[in-house]
């Protein structure tokens, strides 16, 4: 049977490394990128199914920078993605708000960051039945 | 994102600080000195009447009641104007409002002298109300105003005084009350003119100063709550940059034990799983701190919510599904007793959805299992109230007003539930308030408690 794919795009090493395992375990094929410049490349030759992005890398919005591009590729636009922060809570905005997108991105989801990968199983689960 | 505002001017700090009282103050006092004139004007009345009628003193009636008449008709009209001023935008009104005060108060004296010229002009005791308006005039007005007004009385008075002593005017006596012929006694005249002229300007002089000292004390007292409100700022603004960086490490810690305590690779001999489980506890019990930390931090540094018009319906059946599972765990049932008249509300959703969640989580977390949680939202004409009800082990009865505040935890649940963050609460106290809702606690200890809390319907 054909493994759902995932990129995970996150600056924090040793979370990359430990999601991708716990990923894997749950029947996953993952690929990893520790920002976006390299998540953009990958997205090219791997073809994901869904990607799980972190927001805050080297720059403050550099998901969102991400998640931007991908709205105007038509070929990239319909893609799952669960947008990942620790600043989650910090940032002040309504993050639900700013990224509900219906017309190109109608299966964003936001998460506060943690690593207790429950959660984030259920939403890839939710986002990838 | 979050950076640190410039540091305001000192000088525009201070003058900021003492426009804004300023404005509201002079509208206020106006108010204050349009009600001092309805006393004024029964004195006026009372006063007449005892005169006339109970101690038979002679008095022109005529031109009294025609200053009652124009105080009244002048006041009313002052009042009615001044609630437009008020109305209007106050900072554009301020001058206008300062002006209305002056004309005010020249009026008042131009009616006293009147008053008096008609009822024994300088015999008459009544020249003492002359202070009175002095006194209000300098707790008002602008030193340069309240010297100006004084001036303005004295002369007022003089000319009185000077055109009935030499004739050009009438003197009308009150007689049957005082002597009547002092109007026209120069050592008389002077000695009172001097003593009342040194008089006004010294009581002037000493409520002037007494004002400026008081709001010298105001100013610096303002400048202290500013000061330490920007240090509260930059403090919170602290916190939630160190509490973030914290998460970032404890998030890879806590994703780095899940693969170990996940058994992903490979099984974990006995010792080595109890370790492994009791880390993975601990973790989850600080990110959770740190998480609920931040939370509060936000909200204490959010200025505004993204307030919309939502369905609070819809966003009880979202809650109820991110609780569905604990109360699973713990073979609880939450009762849903929602009114279905309740549709849209105003605020900010998520923080709404997030006050509910808390209270739901901590119901079922503090519920013995098998015992069920009540979720109820009552319509209130233009509020709505939600309450929560657990048959828990309760709140003791000294500790339900501390309940809200930050860190505390109730003494029985401390030992017997280790995960409490002691913030769940007064996050969810910060969100109803700032909706301008509010929120309480009932509590019976063995028996079970219920949060409730109101929220208004409409913006």
């Amino acid at each position: 049977m054909k493994k759902n794919k995932i990129l995970l795009i996150d600056d924090d090493v040793d979370f990359l490394a430990s999601t991708k395992l716990f990923l894997e375990s749950r029947k996953y094929e993952v690929n990893t990128a520790i920002n976006t410049k390299i998540g953009l490349e990958v997205l090219e030759s791997f073809h994901p199914d869904l990607i799980i992005l972190d927001i805050i890398m080297d720059t403050k919005l550099e998901g969102y920078n991400f998640l931007n591009e991908l709205k105007s590729d038509p070929s990239k636009m319909k893609i799952p993605i669960i947008m990942n922060s620790n600043m989650a809570i910090a940032l002040g905005v309504n993050m639900r708000s700013a990224i509900e997108d219906v017309d190109h991105l109608p299966k964003t989801r936001f998460m506060d960051k943690s690593g207790n990968h429950k959660g984030l199983l259920k939403t890839v689960e939710e986002l990838m039945p | 994102m979050l950076q640190n505002e410039p540091v305001e001017d000192q000088n525009k700090l201070t003058n900021n600080l003492e426009l804004q009282p300023t404005n509201l103050r002079q509208i206020r006092l106006a108010f204050w000195l349009i009600r001092l004139r309805w006393y004024y004007i029964i004195g006026i009345v009372v006063a007449y009447s005892i005169a006339k009628y109970i101690l038979h003193i002679t008095i022109w009636g005529l031109p009294i009641n025609s200053v009652v008449l124009f105080l009244i008709i002048y006041n009313s009209l002052s009042f009615f104007y001044l609630r437009h001023l008020k109305r209007s935008h106050i900072r554009r009104s301020l001058k206008v409002v300062n002006r209305m005060i002056n004309f005010q108060i020249s009026t008042d004296l131009i009616a006293l002298t009147v008053l008096l010229h008609f009822s024994g002009g300088v015999e008459n005791p009544g020249i003492i109300f002359y202070i009175f308006h002095m006194i209000i005039g300098s707790y008002i007005l602008s030193t340069k105003e309240s010297i100006l007004q004084t001036t303005f009385a004295l002369l007022l008075v003089g000319s009185m005084t000077f055109l009935e002593y030499t004739g050009i005017i009438p003197h009308y006596p009150l007689e049957g009350f005082i002597i009547t012929n002092m109007y026209s006694n120069l050592t008389y005249i002077i000695c009172t003119g001097v003593i009342f002229v040194i008089t006004s300007y010294f009581i002037v002089y000493i409520i002037r100063t007494v004002i400026r000292e008081s709001t010298k004390h105001e100013i610096a007292y303002l400048n202290v709550n500013h000061k330490l409100r920007q240090k509260d700022k930059i403090k919170n603004e602290y916190v939630v940059r160190i509490t973030h960086d914290i998460k970032g490490h404890i998030t890879a810690i806590q994703s780095c034990i899940n693969v170990l305590h996940e058994k992903i690779t490979g099984p974990l001999n006995q010792q080595q799983e109890e370790f492994v489980n009791r880390a993975h506890v601990r973790i989850e019990i600080l990110n959770q701190f740190i998480s609920d930390l931040l939370n509060i931090t936000k909200i204490k540094l959010q200025q505004k919510y993204d307030k919309k018009y939502f369905d609070l319906n819809h966003s009880i059946e979202e809650v109820l599904k991110i609780a569905e599972e604990n109360a699973r765990n713990k073979d609880i049932i939450i009762v849903q007793k929602i009114d279905p008249s309740i549709s849209k509300i105003f605020g900010e959703q998520s923080s709404i959805e997030e006050v509910i969640i808390n209270l739901i989580l901590n119901a079922i977390k503090y519920s013995p299992p098998g015992k069920n949680v009540t979720l109820s939202a009552e319509d209130k004409q233009d509020k709505v109230l939600i309450e929560v009800t657990d048959k828990g082990i309760g709140i003791p009865e000294n500790e339900i007003d501390l309940i809200f505040n930050e860190f505390y935890r109730a003494s029985n649940v401390k030992t017997q539930i280790k995960d409490g963050t002691g913030l769940g609460l007064t996050i969810s106290k910060e969100i109803v308030e700032s909706h301008g809702g509010k929120i309480w606690v009932k509590s019976n200890i063995g028996i079970g408690t219920t949060f409730s809390f109101l929220l208004k319907k409409e913006r």
